[in-house]
């Protein structure tokens, strides 16, 4: 293995190359970072105005960023997305440290966000968000009206106020994505049917609905509030701990928009012939029972 | 007199013209709704033809290449204008900085690439993207392989969000 300070020439001509391109708007780069550290300098970057994307990768683990790294970041003001696949609160807490002109639309990875960390977040523009909760409510969503995108999980060590947390995502009325995981540990988010009908009722918009390891939902009816049975493309429900009677499947059907279905571990009976449900639903491309990404 | 007939001829010509646009027209929208297969095909059939399928608007295909030898296939084809986007998989293409060369020779007008660029380059070797780039999808891999790899995780892959 080459030696970090080996890297760090041929990473900025890597760079270098990268932002001589003059129509450049969207730059992914993906760098095995070295001790979890970027292997270079990121200056580079800054000369690109149209540059809107930067991912930096190091498999799950937590980037080790040094203040300058940290600050040659908090110099990309013309970034929409800055996506790692873990961010720590400390990491968060010194990318946003204020005053700062950061534009981020994106952030992906976050948590377990405390209160300060999500009194943060809301001095960028986001519209996707991925984050673990590490506290009882999520009332900082009401400051993020533009969001599009939220992945909800809980990670705290009490238990969240289920209620007070959904009532927060129904007030993010141009969700068009929402995915809650609620977890089979210790504290998560054990929404019932009735809560996740009052949510999903204030969500016209909604395309994307996706359900993971659901313990206290009961039945599918929450798939008819609101104008889900207009809206919804695609719907992922997996896992649930707690089976659905297998007529709630009258729920899922009423879908008429469908696009895509992922069922998996929801009913507690099989489904007797999953070959007819593109009959039933006039605009199903993709039926699975099994992993799916979307 | 000669100014006259000249002129005859001219007049002759500009109908003939007109049907050869328009029998190119026809043809550039006839080959919008053709697979990359049937294109292909169409290319060697007719010198027209073929004038056709490289004078018509981008189809903005997506492709795949997975080998150094793809890269040269693509290069070398007719019809690469049509490829809009293309993603480099694997490690060959990644451990052959000519292709890249290649590419950035013979398919400057790409809009979109996703590659790998193994690390460090040869010595003779600069690093040089297709010029035209607006979306480049760069996996950095440092020979040898640093902490967890290549760094390129699949599952994390964000670029249909944008």
């Amino acid at each position: 293995m080459e030696d970090g300070a080996d890297l760090v020439a041929p990473f900025n001509a890597a760079l270098e190359a990268a932002t001589d391109l003059e129509q450049l708007e969207t730059l992914y780069v993906y760098v095995p970072l070295v001790e979890s550290a970027i292997p270079g300098s990121l200056t580079a970057l800054t000369r690109v105005p149209s540059l809107r994307g930067l991912q930096l990768e190091d498999g799950w683990n937590v980037p080790l960023l040094s203040d300058a790294h940290v600050a040659e970041l908090r110099a990309l003001t013309q970034l929409q997305t800055l996506a790692f696949n873990r961010v720590d609160t400390p990491l968060l807490r010194r990318l946003l440290a204020p005053p700062h002109a950061l534009q981020w639309q994106e952030l992906r990875g976050l948590g377990p966000l405390t209160e300060a960390d999500a009194a943060l977040l809301v001095s960028l523009p986001l519209h996707t968000l991925q984050a673990k909760l590490a506290m009882e409510h999520a009332d900082f969503l009401l400051q993020l009206p533009q969001l599009t995108a939220l992945t909800l999980s809980a990670a705290g060590d009490g238990p969240p106020d289920t209620e007070r947390i959904l009532q927060a995502v129904g007030g993010c009325a141009q969700l068009r994505e929402l995915k809650l995981l609620d977890g089979v540990k210790a504290y998560h988010l054990h929404f019932s049917s009735a809560q996740l009908s009052n949510c999903l009722a204030r969500l016209p918009l909604l395309q994307k609905l996706q359900l993971d390891d659901a313990a206290m939902l009961t039945t599918l009816a929450f798939l008819t509030a609101g104008s889900l049975r207009r809206t919804l493309h695609e719907l992922v429900l997996r896992d649930f701990s707690q089976r659905v009677p297998l007529a709630d499947l009258q729920f899922v059907l009423q879908l008429h928009e469908l696009r895509a279905l992922t069922l998996r571990d929801v009913f507690d009976a099989p489904l007797s012939s999953p070959a007819d449900l593109p009959c039933l639903l006039p605009h199903l491309t993709r039926f699975s029972q099994d992993w799916t990404f979307w | 007199m000669l100014h006259v007939a000249g002129a005859g001829v001219a007049e002759a010509a500009e109908p003939l013209v007109a049907v050869s646009q328009l029998h190119r027209h026809a043809l550039e929208c006839v080959f919008a709704f053709c697979s990359r297969a049937e294109l292909a095909v169409a290319v060697v059939v007719a010198r027209d033809w073929q004038a056709a399928a490289l004078s018509m608007a981008s189809l903005q295909w997506t492709t795949y290449v997975q080998e150094p030898a793809d890269v040269r296939r693509l290069c070398s084809s007719p019809l690469r204008r049509h490829v809009d986007y293309l993603s480099c998989f694997g490690d060959a293409v990644a451990a052959d900085p000519e292709s890249l060369q290649l590419l950035s020779a013979r398919m400057a007008h790409l809009n979109g690439l996703d590659i790998t660029v193994r690390l460090p380059l040869p010595s003779h070797v600069t690093l040089q993207f297709p010029a035209r780039l607006r979306l480049l999808d760069l996996t950095l891999h440092f020979e040898g392989g640093g902490r967890g790899g290549s760094g390129r995780a699949v599952q994390c892959r964000s670029r249909g969000c944008h």
